[in-house]
């Protein structure tokens, strides 16, 4: 199994991230700064790298730039920073996820699957179909109406599929309710409730790991709802 | 920022340096040249006054070679005037081809040979009366006679001797006027009666005449009036008669006569003084020359004849030694043959070799590379000269300058020999011509260049002068070497301005009191000749001049460009310091003085200071007024108005200034009022009651500015806090979270345990809502928060949100009853901030609304605004005002035992209230209404 590096200036959280990851299998090395946590990414094979921000001696930005230099290695920053300007600021220097503090356990663990297998498994992208939609970790495969996130299937209801497919097909396109409504079931959107927003809800909660900060189907408030292109 | 840039020490030595030499480069090229376009020839004949004939000849022209230049056909011109001239004097001075100084020379022939004279024959008179003797001498006499010195002295004679040397032959006319010493000797010598009257017009133009009265040379004269014109009467005294020493008297007098002079001695005998020529020589039949006059007047034109042929004999003598000598075969490239018919004879001359005259014309054409050919009497003339300086009409006029001679028999020939085999003035002057001539362009070029140069390094020097570029100070981006530049000034900017001036003033004018000395003392004279032969040292040296003139120049010129830049032209001058110490400092301490007194004086004798003033000078000048219109004085009146004047002008200077103080302070006023606290209005020349003014404003400025500065910093250090604290916080809830979720894996089936941990992680869980709205609060009511505009439909908004809490809803049992219209309603607002107002309030309605009943979602649209209502049944009783709802960590229940943090309706709010919005809490009995409204965005 992959070799986690944690690296937290306060042992408690890095012994209870130790505690869960171990239970699902990984090697964990523990670091208290960004000096330790160098020093053993040179010595040891490490896969992944959880890091807080706030450390004494190197901080996790300046830690993150330096590991840059030389290493690929997925970083994803825990940090008890929840301003917008900090994950800008974490991803835009080199790392692959933020996950803020307090974080829920579980969340942390599907952070660190996800990251894992785009790092290992699917670091290329592969020869398929035109049917096959690929939107970062989300894949759709619409001859076989089979959706995958990070290789994990998904079970999605005929309706829900259907948005997503529409939204995916067209990736930056913002839809307001009643262009999906109009689009999935084709007729004219006189009155047409809150369901397609509940629908949204839905798919969001299935597919996403955070469903209140989503990464693929976005909520654009006041304007409708679209997926990135990536 | 552009960096200036300076030069270092050794670089602008050299480019001054550089300049200096480009300038001393230029003058010698210009010099050079000037140098090598003339020549100067030394006449050999000491009686030309000048001594020397300068030519001077383009470097520039069309011509390839110096016999095509002008100054090549002057230099022949003049040659053929010289060998003209040296036939002359050779004909007047030689008998038959040989000089011979036995010939004789008749005076009076010679000086009038331009009119023809003939020599005077020696005739003995048939009548037995007395002919005079010809003036002739022998060509040698007259020679010597001039280089040992022609002299006069003066005879002392009684009227007998007068006569016995010169005469009593009659007078023809005697004319002039006497003055009265002249008049008082004529009187003595005739008596009482004799009266003189002379005018020449001057007083009475028609009464013009000279009257003698004395009876007894009355007798003896007949007037004869002659009428010159209308204007001016001459009266001509005729005398005839035997008694002539009487007329001879008045002729000496009245003539004016230099020569001779009468006076009457102690024995009142009348005595003439006559200046008389010292005869060193005497004529061929041994005479003097009294000999060879008939009158005292014609002794007087004789000497005048004698003294003019000895000059002449002289002149011409030179000449044809000096001549004869240049222009023989061994020292001239000219060839010439001359045949010219003079005083009645024929002279041949030529320089050739060859006495044989014929073919002439074929010789000269072959053998010479220019030639003249010249004869009138075949209407011939050619020549293959470049300039038309020789033409017929020229040298017809040449020869007659000469008019004893006849050009109609002349025939001339001249050559050149362009080849310059002999060492003369043309091969001289060829040489000249032909050392720099092809080089001209170059040197001219280089003299450009050099000046050009000089030029640019001056405008470049100028700018640059004192700015030194200092060590590595900068480097700029790129990395390369910024050196920034400092003004240095050397010690000879240190010198006081005025001095430095003198200084400047002084070198200019000895430079150009020495160049004129130098241009006056040295191309002159005979130093023409060593300045031919030394041409390329005297152009170095006029170009060391030159040199040395920008030297100074820029000396001074950079030193005054070096204290304008750095300010010191006034700064580091002489009348500054007598300004400073002589009238600024003494003025200053009175106006300081009196401006403590006005400044520490109340109100009353601050006024009684300005008004006071003008008060008592009014009254003095009532009384100047009064006394100078009770005197009439128009000047005292004048004075007085001039003084009104200027006191009127100086009121209204103290008023001017006093409001433009005022209005510095109601500038002041008018900026703290507007928010800009630190403003302070300068007090520094304000004085009384305005200084009083400004500095309260200045206390009540700075004093606001302190406040503000302390409530901002209050309000910053709070959100501060709340900001760290929640972060803080964060760290060891994470734990708290974390553990507890830890606990709960243990699956522990122990009753209370696993209550106790249920607990745990929902109080732990609202500790973390808790800390996020916190800070969520904190950021909004601080302002800390940097909105999105764009836009947003409010209908889409509400149908995102109905769906995303319909399952909530559902949970509660509450039924959404919506009321909105389908059409897009579009605000301006930040799409994350209001769905963070929707969210909490519909949070709101899960939370604290009675399960099973309705809420209503209504939504209007007005003219500006659109309006948003929820409202629902609140579970618990609503016990406080609506108002205080809004307020943080409020919440509808007092026991405070339900989830939420109590910040949500205070987000709700400022967030509604941060995009434009307003934001209502209506309670009625258990009805609870939150009314938002937005301005609606039109296109």
């Amino acid at each position: 199994m992959a070799n986690i590096l944690v690296c937290d200036d306060d042992k408690e959280i890095v012994e209870a991230i130790e505690i869960y990851l171990r239970n699902e299998g990984y090697s964990i090395f523990k670091a208290y700064n960004g000096e330790e946590a160098i020093e053993i990414l040179q010595k040891e094979e490490i896969h992944l790298l959880i890091m807080d921000v706030m450390m004494p001696k190197l901080d996790g930005i300046h830690a993150t730039v330096k590991i840059r230099e030389y290493s690929s290695i997925p970083i994803i920053i825990l940090s008890a920073k929840s301003e917008d300007t900090d994950k800008i600021l974490g991803l835009n220097i080199g790392a692959d996820d933020y996950i803020t503090k307090p974080f829920n356990p579980l969340e942390l663990v599907a952070r660190v699957k996800s990251n894992l297998r785009r790092y290992t498994k699917l670091g290329s992208m592969p020869q398929e179909s035109s049917a096959i939609y690929r939107i970062g970790g989300l894949c759709i495969n619409d001859d076989t109406k089979e959706v995958t996130v990070d290789e994990e299937p998904v079970r999605l209801t005929p309706i829900e599929y259907s948005i997503l497919l529409l939204l995916v097909k067209n990736p930056g396109r913002v839809f307001s309710i009643d262009q999906i409504y109009e689009n999935i079931w084709n007729e004219e959107a006189i009155g047409a409730d809150n369901t397609v927003a509940v629908h949204i809800r839905h798919i969001r909660e299935k597919i996403e790991i955070n469903p209140k900060e989503p990464k693929y189907v976005k909520v654009v408030w006041g304007v409708g709802y679209k997926v990135d292109k990536q | 920022m552009k960096t200036r840039k300076g030069l270092t020490r050794g670089k602008s030595i050299l480019y001054y340096s550089l300049q200096q030499l480009s300038m001393g480069l230029s003058a010698i090229a210009v010099f050079w040249l000037i140098m090598y376009s003339f020549i100067s020839i030394k006449v050999d004949n000491a009686n030309i006054p000048t001594g020397r004939i300068n030519y001077d000849w383009s470097l520039f022209g069309e011509e390839t070679a110096f016999d095509e230049t002008e100054a090549f056909d002057y230099m022949l011109w003049n040659a053929l005037r010289d060998i003209i001239r040296y036939n002359v004097a050779k004909s007047q001075l030689e008998t038959d081809g040989v000089f011979d100084g036995n010939k004789v020379m008749d005076i009076k022939a010679f000086v009038n040979r331009r009119y023809g004279e003939k020599a005077e024959e020696i005739v003995e008179s048939e009548d037995g009366k007395y002919q005079p003797e010809a003036a002739q001498y022998y060509l040698q006499d007259l020679l010597k006679w001039d280089k040992y010195g022609l002299s006069y002295e003066v005879q002392d004679m009684t009227e007998e001797e007068f006569v016995f040397y010169f005469g009593s032959s009659h007078y023809n006319t005697v004319d002039g006027h006497l003055n009265a010493e002249q008049e008082g000797i004529l009187h003595d010598y005739l008596g009482d009666s004799a009266t003189f009257l002379l005018n020449w017009g001057d007083t009475d133009a028609d009464n013009t005449y000279f009257q003698i009265t004395n009876e007894a040379i009355l007798a003896e004269t007949e007037e004869v009036l002659v009428e010159t014109d209308s204007s001016e009467t001459m009266t001509v005294i005729h005398v005839a008669g035997e008694n002539m020493t009487h007329e001879v008297l008045a002729d000496i007098l009245l003539t004016d006569n230099p020569v001779a002079d009468v006076y009457i001695d102690h024995d009142g005998n009348i005595r003439v003084l006559v200046n008389m020529l010292a005869e060193r020589y005497r004529t061929v039949n041994n005479k003097s020359l009294t000999d060879c006059v008939e009158s005292w007047s014609e002794y007087v034109t004789y000497c005048g004849w004698v003294e003019q042929a000895v000059q002449d004999i002289s002149y011409n003598y030179n000449e044809y030694l000096g001549f004869g000598e240049r222009y023989s075969a061994e020292n001239t490239n000219i060839a010439y043959n001359f045949e010219m018919a003079m005083m009645g004879e024929s002279v041949r001359v030529s320089n050739l070799s060859s006495d044989n005259w014929d073919g002439l014309d074929e010789y000269y054409r072959e053998q010479y590379g220019r030639y003249m050919i010249y004869r009138p009497e075949n209407m011939i003339y050619e020549s293959n000269m470049g300039s038309d300086i020789f033409n017929e009409q020229a040298i017809f006029d040449a020869f007659s300058r000469y008019e004893y001679a006849y050009p109609e028999t002349a025939r001339i020939w001249l050559g050149v020999d362009t080849s310059y085999p002999l060492t003369d003035f043309l091969a001289q002057a060829d040489a000249a011509y032909s050392r720099l001539h092809p080089y001209a362009y170059l040197l001219l070029a280089v003299g450009a260049v050099g000046l050009l140069l000089w030029f640019v390094l001056f405008l470049f020097l100028s700018v640059k002068t004192g700015w030194r570029a200092a060590g590595r100070s900068k480097t700029d981006a790129s990395g390369a070497e910024e050196r920034e530049a400092v003004l240095v000034l050397n010690w000879f900017d240190d010198i006081p301005t005025e001095i430095a001036a003198g200084l400047g003033a002084a070198s200019a004018f000895f430079l150009f009191e020495f160049g004129l000395w130098f241009l006056w003392e040295y191309f002159r004279g005979d130093n023409l000749d060593i300045i031919c032969a030394h041409r390329f040292r005297t152009a170095c040296m006029a170009g060391g001049f030159v040199l040395l003139c920008s030297l100074s120049f820029c000396l001074f010129w950079y030193s005054l460009l070096r204290r304008i830049k750095a300010h010191t032209l006034w700064q580091n001058s002489l009348f500054k310091l007598l300004w400073q110490k002589l009238i600024k400092k003494p003025a200053m301490a009175l106006k300081k003085l009196l401006l403590k007194l006005y400044d520490n004086s109340g109100v009353f004798f601050r006024n009684l200071f300005i008004m006071g003033g003008i008060m008592g000078l009014n009254l003095i000048l009532g009384f100047w007024f009064c006394n100078a219109w009770w005197h009439r004085s128009l000047s005292q009146l004048i004075s007085v108005f001039i003084i009104v004047c200027l006191m009127d002008a100086g009121i209204f200077c103290i008023w001017f200034y006093h409001h433009l103080k005022r209005k510095k302070i109601i500038e002041g006023i008018v900026k703290i009022r507007e928010g800009e606290l630190g403003y302070q209005v300068p007090t520094d020349d304000m004085h009384g009651e305005n200084k009083q003014l400004a500095e309260a404003v200045n206390s009540i400025g700075s004093g606001i500015k302190e406040a503000v500065e302390t409530s901002m910093k209050d309000e910053r250090l709070k959100a501060d806090l709340i900001t760290n604290v929640s972060h803080d916080i964060k760290t060891p809830l994470t734990s708290i979270i974390n553990y507890v979720d830890l606990l709960k894996r243990e699956k522990i089936e122990v009753e209370p345990v696993k209550g106790y941990i249920e607990v745990l992680e929902n109080k732990s869980q609202r500790l973390k809502q808790l800390t996020d709205d916190l800070l969520e609060a904190s950021k909004i009511s601080s302002g800390n928060i940097i909105l999105t505009w764009e836009t947003i439909n409010l209908t889409e908004l509400l149908k995102q949100a109905l769906g995303e809490f319909s399952e909530k809803f559902e949970e509660k049992n509450l039924t959404v009853i919506e009321s909105f219209s389908e059409k897009a309603v579009n605000i301006e607002a930040d799409s994350r901030r209001i769905w963070r107002v929707i969210e909490n309030l519909f949070n709101n309605v899960c939370k604290y609304a009675l399960p099973g009943t309705r809420v209503y979602l209504d939504m209007e649209k007005g003219q500006q605004d659109v309006m948003l209502s929820i409202k629902n049944i609140s579970a618990q009783p609503l016990n406080i005002p609506a108002e205080e709802l809004t307020e943080r960590f409020i919440r509808g229940d007092v026991s405070r035992n339900t989830e939420g943090s109590g910040l949500g309706l205070s987000i709700a709010k400022n967030l509604t209230e941060l995009q434009n919005g307003k934001f209502h809490i209506y309670l009625d009995g258990d009805l609870f209404k939150v009314s938002l409204s937005f301005p609606i965005k039109s296109f």
